[in-house]
């Protein structure tokens, strides 16, 4: 579709509006409609009042769903917040770069602790809300939405949500500044007084994801991030995202 | 399945002040036909369940993004469970090429439009009768895109005809299912298509 990268008429348009209201067009096709549609005054009466896809899910059987999908559902619904109605954010305060000694320092830790215990916070239509492809994430927004607990984490970097899934833990960046090809986000699970245990590493994707973590967040005292060239056992840089847990 | 969501525009705005209840409703109303949906895409009951349970919430996440201008909650609640099951079945297949490097991509799913309001009034049996009197290519051109996820490029290379042909036989079948369905004053079929 090289001849259609930058624009499409509306003859165009109307040439494949029954496969874009199936759904069955390229994502640069959907694009290009989408833009095309959004300032032409044309009727594409196609579009308009054309056929939408969900006739064909009306044609199918109806299939009874077990009894306890629905006690299931309406036991997420009741731990999920609504887009609209999600309380604030609770932002933690960047860390200082003051090197690693300074990140582990008891003063440091003071200052986190001071600074409040880890909120459970409903982030999870917030953070939805800032991905167009929402709807390609499944695992993610199911593991937000089943998360025990959802903490919001930023700093230098760019922010993300900390999952604690109860049998573990998981990390969902959600606006972390690309790296350079040769770097990656490590994460670092850090008991009080203790070193830093590493749980992880990943490279922001185009699209929603889920890290992870080696371990679950009970014992541990801060989630940090730091960026490093590969894993490694021990950060050989100052955290660029960091979250003081409770307790 | 309910055929006539009429107070659709209502549940929604009980749904978006919070009230879990109505989101129950809406899961009563339409359970049934958002798993036929599901397990039609996916083929395997608890995956379909856990697409249903994932497009529920997500009805209930983004409820203030459902315009019912637009459509009806329905409509949407099937284009969200439609999509959640194509982005499974993309994840476990391998794309076909048709073409070049561009036409590669990975696919996604279009943001189908939801003015959906007249089928309100039609049964799924006006429907099954429908797609009934659709030509077999016709009929196989939908399904492909619509249970399937397949792009009209795609649906060439998997039924051995020109892309042309495959855009035709999808135009072709949604203008005589609008013109069966009595769902507009409809719009000239596609001049040039080589099917009629």
């Amino acid at each position: 579709m090289s001849d259609r990268a930058t624009r499409l008429d509306c003859a165009a348009v109307d040439e494949i509006a029954a496969a874009y209201l199936l759904g069955a067009v390229d994502p640069d096709e959907e694009r290009l409609v989408t833009e095309h549609l959004a300032s032409c005054r044309a009727p594409h009466a196609e579009l308009r009042d054309g056929v939408p896809g969900e006739v064909l899910a009306m044609a199918l059987a109806p299939v009874e769903p077990s009894l306890e999908l629905r006690e299931r559902l309406m036991a997420s619904i009741a731990r999920t917040p609504q887009e609209h109605a999600a309380p604030p954010v609770v932002e933690r305060a960047p860390t200082t770069r003051g090197g690693l000694l300074g990140w582990l320092s008891p003063g440091w830790a003071r200052g986190l602790a001071a600074a409040g215990a880890a909120a459970v916070v409903a982030l999870a239509a917030w953070n939805i809300g800032l991905q167009a492809e929402l709807d390609a994430s499944r695992a993610v927004a199911r593991a937000i939405a089943e998360a025990e607990a959802v903490h919001s984490v930023t700093g230098d970097a760019g922010r993300g949500l900390l999952l604690d899934t109860g049998a573990g833990a998981a990390f969902v960046p959600a606006e972390l500044d690309d790296l350079p090809s040769d770097r990656l986000y490590e994460a670092w699970l850090i008991p009080a007084g203790g070193a830093p245990v590493a749980v992880g590493t990943f490279r922001p994707g185009d699209g929603p994801m889920l890290v992870p973590l080696d371990q679950g967040l009970e014992g541990f005292a801060t989630f940090a991030l730091t960026i490093e060239r590969e894993r490694v056992a021990a950060p050989t840089g100052d955290p660029v995202l960091v979250l003081a847990l409770a307790g | 399945m309910t055929d006539a969501p009429r107070d659709d525009a209502l549940l929604a705005q009980r749904i978006r002040s919070g009230e879990q209840a109505a989101l129950g409703e809406l899961y009563d109303r339409y359970a049934s036909v958002a798993l036929a949906t599901a397990l039609r895409i996916v083929a395997d009951r608890q995956v379909a369940e856990d697409l249903v349970h994932d497009s529920f919430v997500a009805v209930w996440q983004k409820i203030d993004r459902f315009d019912a201008a637009r459509g009806t909650l329905r409509g949407w609640l099937l284009t969200i469970v439609r999509n959640r099951g194509i982005d499974r079945l993309r994840t476990t297949r391998p794309t076909i090429e048709v073409g070049t490097a561009d036409e590669q991509a990975l696919l996604r799913t279009g943001a189908a439009a939801t003015a959906d309001a007249a089928l309100a009034n039609i049964s799924g049996a006006q429907v099954r009768a429908a797609l009934g009197e659709l030509p077999d290519e016709q009929r196989r051109a939908i399904e492909l895109a619509y249970f399937e996820g397949r792009t009209y490029r795609e649906i060439a290379v998997i039924t051995g005809v020109p892309q042309g042909t495959a855009n035709g036989r999808l135009r072709l079948a949604l203008a005589k299912l609008r013109e069966a369905l009595r769902l507009g004053e409809g719009a000239p079929l596609a001049e040039g298509s080589d099917e009629r």
